[in-house]
């Protein structure tokens, strides 16, 4: 999710989606800062939520208006609230919550 | 947004802190202080990976080489004369390599904001999260990640 901030704009997102080449990643343009604000109420951040990274499991659905709460969430603002990122904790996390089948 | 190639941000940090250096030590004699102040603090500002004003500082960087280029070798009718005859040729020669060092500086920002893949198309926003929403049920079952962050 692109977002306005530090003076992006839409026109920015073409060239900022190449630095996440994984064909999965789908990219969106909050131009109009609804999650960003949603985001906000939902994490409890007390500002705008962006620079925000969040993790779902497997069986989170997305059924209410505002979007739910993560499993797992960390970010790289000036915050007393959550934990600021760490690229490897947030991996490890994001690991522990894939499905693992047995043999 | 991660920067993919942080070698080359990191080295155009350092090159803008050479080239503040060496203009600083051009310009402490004939363009004075100031130049000082602000080529040391584009320099510092850079190197704290203010990405978003890297390039202002480039460009006043390099307006205020032109000022001390005009002090070191048209103001003075081609000498230093303000500075000791040693001394004129010493800010010459750290001008120079302020030059290099910027220009150094200015191509490796360029190669750092360079893109590394195809551009991925993207769906806006608007009034509702319909389209994030339907994409995040869609994939019910998948563990998602969704990070909030600025294109630039």
């Amino acid at each position: 999710m692109w977002v306005p901030k530090l003076y992006g704009h839409e026109s920015d997102v073409a060239t900022a989606t190449r630095f996440v080449p994984d064909p999965r990643a789908r990219h969106y343009w909050d131009g109009g800062a609804v999650l960003v604000r949603q985001y906000d109420a939902v994490l409890g951040l007390g500002q705008d939520a962006w620079d925000v990274y969040m993790i779902y499991g497997p069986n989170v659905r997305w059924d209410a208006a505002a979007p739910p709460r993560p499993d797992f969430w960390m970010h790289q603002l000036h915050s007393s609230v959550g934990v600021f990122l760490d690229p490897n904790t947030f991996a490890a996390h994001a690991d522990s919550l894939i499905p693992r089948t047995s043999p | 947004m991660p920067n993919s190639r942080p070698w080359l941000a990191g080295g155009a940090a350092v090159g803008g802190l050479a080239g503040a250096l060496a203009a600083a030590i051009a310009g402490l004699c004939c363009a004075g202080p100031v130049t000082f102040m602000l080529l040391g603090a584009g320099g510092a500002v850079a190197a704290a990976g203010l990405r978003p004003y890297r390039l202002p500082l480039l460009l006043l960087s390099a307006a205020i080489l032109g000022v001390a280029y005009w002090r070191t070798y048209r103001g003075t009718g081609g000498t230093a004369t303000a500075c000791p005859p040693r001394m004129g040729k010493w800010i010459k020669r750290s001008f120079q390599i302020a030059i290099v060092a910027w220009v150094a500086a200015a191509v490796m920002w360029v190669a750092a904001c360079a893109p590394s893949a195809p551009p991925g198309s993207h769906l806006v926003i608007g009034a509702n999260d319909e389209p994030l929403k339907s994409t995040f049920n869609a994939n019910v079952g998948k563990v998602r990640v969704i990070m909030l962050v600025a294109p630039t």
